[in-house]
């Protein structure tokens, strides 16, 4: 009998089709694994994801609160994807998220106080979303630098920076920031009403969700524009697809790689705000929380495509609020949820992996498998 | 005919009443209180939470069939505790438990939006009709770990803090008094602005820097180190270096530091049992709770071989004064770092003072990270 191979071979197959065997396979695979989760810690499969979907859409509340968080992850996400159609990996959207928040928390708690400020009021929410934008992409740009000067790996350089980020972050609100009336723990002051985003169901307690999505949606428009209809676009994603074709077109590939980190450093640092400024409206313990991470998630899962995205953002926040149901009605440990996020990654990488490679069993020509025995 | 059916029907209709009548008492014997638990990190975090878990444990066991009990794990960000502690009072929980300081905005918020829910919080300050909080005198077992490590002549201990709160302050505070009294009665000589030397984690745990800067403190000749982080690392890397170490939260020779002469825990059993059955017996008020040895709410973990009989039995009598209720772990006349007297003789700190305390003791070598 002659021995059977494993052959792995490009898939030509059409974009859509591709799409649909990656997204397919990405969720048979997350479900899979997640069954595999569920399995070990002894509990039943099927009740499992029914909690799971119970948890996510069991109430308007829940869905609501799906909603509060796929705002961050559509922005961190977006970030991610960006960078990724370049062919750049931002790995430090964490950080960016916790710059821009601190931006924002600046101009809430120094420039927007009543009577501080030499504007109208309603200038102070604009001011410190701009400042968030500028801030997160400011913490991308010693990175972007390094990496289009010096070809330093932007992997690296984005990475280390978040650590960087979040210990900034704790000195500035256990010490200089730290809120006087705080009775000596730390954390900010309370921002006041003028920066924070506004609730979209103010008249509904407890309903969470602000303007900071809407925000969220209509920037993953505008990026899908810029990169699919501009000319920046155009140049970008060939300096993504042939760094070599670029160089030949006369590309200034430096500036578009500069240009684009900064640009997903800004859509994290926005992230940051909208949490900061919608949600949770003081610097404390918790502001990094690992929503940009998740962004890597969001933007795989959507498959780098930005309109994508929100789709992608708003699944991982139904499965981020649905684990709650794990722990509270099965008993599941918390971090089930992380378990099931990572089964979600590693399905969406395998999906891609098999969308753009076939695998075949091949039986081996007579001659080959004589080989074969011979050099076992 | 028919008022035979008539009568049939009121027959039946009399037997449901009576039935209805005779149900509830047998449904209020079976109503159990719902109480829920938000809690930090993952129960086995072997520190902050675990010790938490070990008084959900407790209560369970104390109040048996009176308690349903559910907890969700990782609420680390606030805006997820906010959310997790909604959840539990649209579910009908009777009493939602916050089990650290950044749960309090969140849960002040829901408290106000869930008047018939009651909330406890454990270690902020923000009260409403329906939200009160709690916390144990840890400075209590700090005290008397310092005053044990004292007495066996420790005098250059090196301690391993984690993030510069009050709890941390007040906890390095106690162990230098503490320290510093057992010295005295020891007789053993001492530099009096420096017996407790603190070098900063910045976090609540770090297992590598734990462990480094438990090393360099073992190194820099320090004869004890303290551990305060949440896990037993540096305890365990005083161990392997030979040094003597003194545990915190959970016990952790527990967590295999053998060496350990004894660690400060936490113990909520006591504190929660206390709460829940305030609410089953409709006594419950907003109280702010603060229990030390007289409640139960702090503890001493088994003391190790290396401790001296009659050290054990000083430091067993002294524990025994705190479980009457005498506290002296903050009891005049206290110097700060610069020799400013904080707290005259005769007075002792306030819980107000120590709850929100920034300033160190003499004695402590080091200073607030700002």
């Amino acid at each position: 009998m002659r021995p059977v191979r494993l052959v792995l071979e490009p898939r030509q197959a059409s974009g859509a089709w591709r799409a649909a065997i990656s997204l397919l396979s990405a969720l048979a695979l997350a479900g899979l694994l997640g069954s595999l989760v569920f399995a070990l810690a002894g509990v039943d499969v099927g009740a499992a994801w029914r909690a799971l979907a119970q948890g996510a859409f069991g109430s308007s509340y829940s869905l609501g609160e799906i909603l509060v968080k796929a705002a961050p992850l559509i922005l961190t996400g977006l970030a991610v994807a960006l960078c990724c159609r370049l062919n750049l990996w931002n790995v430090g959207a964490e950080g960016q998220f916790v710059l821009g928040a601190l931006a924002a928390g600046y101009v809430g708690l120094f420039l927007a106080p009543a009577g501080a400020q030499p504007w109208p009021a309603h200038f102070a929410l604009p001011l410190a979303l701009a400042a968030a934008a500028l801030g997160g992409g400011a913490w991308a740009l010693a990175p972007a630098l390094l990496k289009a000067r010096l070809g330093v790996s932007e992997i690296l350089s984005t990475l280390l920076l978040n650590y960087v980020a979040v210990l900034f972050m704790e000195h500035l609100f256990y010490g200089p920031w730290r809120d006087p009336a705080g009775q000596g723990f730390p954390g900010t002051a309370e921002l006041p009403e003028a920066v924070r985003l506004p609730l979209v169901m103010p008249w509904l307690p407890g309903a969470r969700v602000h303007w900071g999505l809407a925000l969220a949606l209509a920037l993953a428009l505008a990026l899908w524009f810029l990169l699919a209809r501009t000319r920046w676009g155009f140049r970008a994603r060939v300096l993504g697809q042939s760094p070599r074709a670029a160089a030949y077109a006369g590309f200034h590939s430096a500036r578009i790689t500069v240009t684009a980190l900064c640009l997903s450093g800004a859509l994290a640092g926005l992230a940051g705000a909208g949490e900061l400024l919608g949600v949770q409206h003081r610097i404390q313990d918790g502001l990094a929380s690992g929503l940009g991470f998740a962004g890597i998630v969001v933007a795989f899962l959507a498959r780098l495509n930005l309109l994508a995205v929100p789709l992608a953002a708003l699944f991982l926040g139904a499965l981020l609020v649905g684990a709650d149901q794990l722990q509270t009605g099965l008993r599941l440990p918390g971090a089930a949820a992380l378990a099931l996020e990572a089964a979600l990654l590693f399905g969406a990488l395998l999906g891609e992996f098999l969308a753009a490679n076939r695998i075949r069993l091949v039986r081996a020509p007579a001659g080959e498998a004589g080989e074969a025995r011979h050099a076992s | 005919m028919r008022l035979k059916r008539f009568s049939a029907l009121s027959l039946v209709l009399l037997s449901l009443c009576l039935l209805a009548v005779g149900a509830p008492p047998a449904q209020a014997a079976a109503k159990k209180v719902r109480v829920a638990f938000v809690l930090l990190e993952s129960i086995n975090d072997q520190g902050w939470t675990t010790a938490h878990h070990d008084g959900i444990e407790y209560m369970k066991k104390q109040l048996g069939d009176k308690v349903e009990v559910s907890f969700t794990e990782n609420a680390l960000s606030p805006a997820d505790a906010e959310r997790v502690i909604r959840n539990y009072a649209r579910q009908g929980y009777d009493l939602v438990f916050g089990t650290t300081f950044t749960h309090m905005e969140p849960m002040f918020k829901v408290a106000g939006e869930f008047p018939q829910v009651k909330f406890m919080h454990c270690s902020g300050f923000k009260t409403r009709p329906n939200m009160g909080t709690y916390m144990v005198r840890i400075e209590q077992g700090e005290y008397l770990a310092g005053y044990l490590a004292g007495l066996m002549g420790y005098r250059n201990v090196g301690t391993v803090a984690t993030q510069p709160i009050p709890e941390v302050v007040r906890g390095i505070n106690a162990f230098t008094l503490g320290l510093v009294r057992g010295l005295t009665e020891s007789k053993t000589s001492f530099d009096a602005g420096k017996v407790n030397t603190i070098v900063w984690l910045k976090s609540w745990r770090d297992a590598v820097n734990e462990t480094t800067l438990a090393e360099v403190l073992a190194a820099k000749k320090h004869d004890l180190i303290r551990q305060m982080a949440d896990t037993a690392d540096s305890s365990k890397a005083a161990c392997m270096k030979g040094v003597a170490a003194v545990g915190y939260g959970t016990d952790a020779a527990k967590y295999g530091a053998s060496c350990a002469l004894t660690s400060t825990t936490f113990v909520w059993g006591p504190v929660y049992a206390g709460i829940v059955n305030r609410v089953i017996a409709g006594t419950w008020k907003n109280d702010e709770l603060f229990t030390g040895f007289e409640g139960g709410g702090v503890g001493l973990a088994p003391f190790g071989k290396a401790v001296p009989k009659a050290v054990a039995g000083k430091v067993l009598a002294l524990k025994a004064r705190m479980a009457k209720g005498e506290d002296m772990s903050f009891a005049g006349p206290i110097a700060d770092q610069a020799g400013v007297l904080r707290v005259k003789k005769g007075d002792k700190a306030s819980d107000k003072e120590l709850l929100s305390m920034r300033w160190f003791v003499k004695g402590v070598s080091g200073s607030l990270p700002e």
